[in-house]
């Protein structure tokens, strides 16, 4: 290698050199924004944690309870019963009442002709046409009077009830909701709105005295980072500076020059020319493979993911199968019960129907046995014919011995 | 017995019929503003009697609303509102929807009215304000409250509105009632 050639690749090796600081710098310089901004907002952060800590510290002191108002609030007036639905209760009232009168008097005069006897000429008038209107006067009744008074009569016991309670509520409500209830409420309250204007007033000003801090704070760091990227920027000058003074190979190479640097040292290339050429061949292979790498991966990824889905769509279909298998079964063994009961029921009918069948046999040998004993003690037995004997038990022609 | 009984209470019935009759009578919102209306609130003279009688006016215009709800805003009409020297605390403007907030919100309240929200509600009609000012602790909503000095008078505003929190808004879980909603960062940096 002549000295020449050992020119070059020091050359070459001091613009990689430079291109790498410049590149690192670079990255530096658009980090920065990121990094100023993870600190800002850990400086709100911290803000925010301090003036909540500060108010819950506050909470924890607050002074006054929450004011309670007059507990006649809490109890709400009883609930009226439901009016029936008629539109002229008066009306209602006396209809029943009307209803009620004539049927009563129907009754007594029912009574009347019970008590006098029928046989006698006014007692069989009343006998004759007493019933009538005492019928027709329970059904008016029953039709008509009774059901409106048994809806008023209803409502007026509810009502009864409701008098009752709701006179319990007045006199709660009357007790607990006095002026000086009213007073003793707006004076907790004065106390309360006191205690709370002096809490937000203390939150304010801290909240005021954080803020400053905040914004101190935030000055600071806006301070640091701007001269950060000040120096950041002054470098990138100076490596730029450098960079242009390398003129062994073009400034677009600048990023392959520790590729070209290799393959003159390890003699790859006898030429600067034929180590550039060489240079860029081996990028666009790196790059190609890289590529077909993705690639592949891309391809590995996408097969990975259809045998997921396959795997998943089996193991789905094995379960549909599990349960369609399960229903059948319990499917099967609801019809063999189901079956065994109706077998069941069918037996137990045809020993109701035996067990009836014997109770009949026994009835009628009973009715037998009472014909034929009643028969042998009539006094007429030996006249009865055979037929006649059999109805015994009816027989009106029965004479005890 | 038992038939003694019925005709018992069947002579009573007979007797009472025209009170009963009375009872009975089914009251629209129209009967309030009549002279029987006027005097019946006239002579209301109890605590107990004054909220009956705007319970009773309200479960009319509302039909089926919460009970609870309009038993609360019946309560503050009559111990706070009524006889007030404010637009809606005289007869009739107290029963009237387009004078009285609280009578228009009554109107409005439903079987799921929640009692926080009711009374974020009536304050802000009270006030003529959008309501979720009195919800979001970035608004204060406490500055938009009367207060009073510690030897001042309270003033018939003053005293509505903790009756309208005492009522509806106290059952609240939280730390302060609402509207005393204050949150130490949102609060303050809606200010700044």
């Amino acid at each position: 290698m002549n000295s020449e050639m050992t020119n070059i690749i020091a050359e070459l090796n001091r613009a990689n050199s430079l291109y790498d600081n410049l590149q690192e710098l670079h990255r530096e310089l658009d980090h920065l924004p990121t990094a100023k901004s993870v600190e800002e907002d850990e400086i709100y952060e911290e803000t925010v944690l301090k003036l909540n800590e500060f108010k819950s510290e506050k909470d924890g002191e607050f002074p006054v309870k929450k004011p309670l108002l007059s507990p006649a609030i809490l109890t709400t007036i009883p609930k009226v019963p439901e009016k029936p639905d008629t539109k002229t209760p008066e009306k209602d009232i006396m209809i029943g009442a009307i209803s009620a009168l004539a049927m009563l008097a129907c009754a007594a005069i029912w009574l009347l002709m019970i008590i006098i006897n029928p046989e006698s000429g006014f007692g069989l008038i009343l006998a004759y046409f007493c019933p009538v209107p005492l019928l027709a006067s329970i059904a008016v009744f029953f039709a008509v009077g009774m059901p409106k008074l048994k809806k008023i009569l209803d409502w007026q016991a509810k009502h009864e009830t409701w008098e009752k309670d709701y006179a319990d509520w007045e006199r709660n409500f009357n007790n607990a909701a006095t002026a000086e209830e009213d007073e003793r409420f707006l004076n907790e309250f004065k106390k309360y709105d006191f205690a709370f204007l002096e809490l937000v007033k203390a939150c304010d000003k801290k909240y005021e005295d954080e803020e400053k801090r905040c914004q101190k704070a935030l000055n600071a760091n806006k301070k640091k980072y701007d001269q950060k990227e000040l120096e950041i920027l002054n470098s990138i000058n100076e490596v730029e500076k450098d960079l242009s003074q390398v003129t062994v190979i073009h400034s677009s190479l600048f990023e392959h020059a520790w590729r070209i640097s290799s393959i003159l040292s390890t003699g790859r290339a006898d030429t600067l020319k034929d180590a550039i050429n060489l240079a860029l061949e081996e990028d666009r292979r790196d790059k190609e493979e890289a590529e077909r790498r993705a690639e592949a991966q891309r391809q590995e990824a996408i097969l990975e993911q259809q045998a997921m889905d396959n795997r998943m769509h089996n193991a789905a279909m094995e379960r549909a199968a599990e349960e369609e298998a399960r229903r059948t079964r319990a499917h099967n063994a609801a019809m063999e019960r189901a079956a065994q009961q109706q077998a069941q029921a069918a037996e137990a009918q045809a020993r109701e129907a035996a067990k009836q069948t014997e109770m009949a046999k026994k009835q009628a040998n009973d009715a037998m046995r009472a014909a034929s004993a009643r028969c042998s003690r009539c006094a007429n037995y030996s006249k009865c014919s055979y037929k006649v004997k059999q109805n015994a038990v009816n027989c009106a022609a029965y004479t005890p011995r | 017995m038992k038939i003694i009984e019925i005709s018992k209470k069947t002579v009573e019935l007979v007797k009472k019929r025209s009170e009963i009759g009375k009872k009975l009578q089914e009251k629209d919102s129209g009967w309030f503003l009549s002279s029987e209306g006027e005097e019946a609130l006239r002579n209301s003279k109890a605590p107990s009697q004054k909220t009956k009688y705007f319970f009773d006016y309200l479960s009319v215009i509302s039909k089926n609303g919460d009970r609870d709800t309009l038993y609360r805003i019946a309560y503050i009409i009559a111990n706070s509102i009524l006889g007030s020297s404010l637009e809606f605390g005289k007869y009739p403007q107290i029963l009237s929807p387009d004078k009285n907030p609280f009578v228009k919100y009554a109107m409005t309240v439903t079987q799921n009215s929640n009692l926080v929200a009711s009374g974020v509600m009536l304050l802000s009609l009270l006030h003529g304000e959008d309501a979720s000012k009195y919800i979001h602790a970035e608004e204060r909503p406490y500055t938009l409250l009367s207060y009073c000095d510690e030897n001042s008078t309270k003033s018939e505003i003053y005293k509505i509105e903790r009756e309208i929190i005492g009522a509806f808004c106290n059952e609240f879980s939280g730390n302060y009632i609402p509207p005393y909603m204050y949150d130490i960062v949102s609060s303050a940096r809606s200010d700044s």
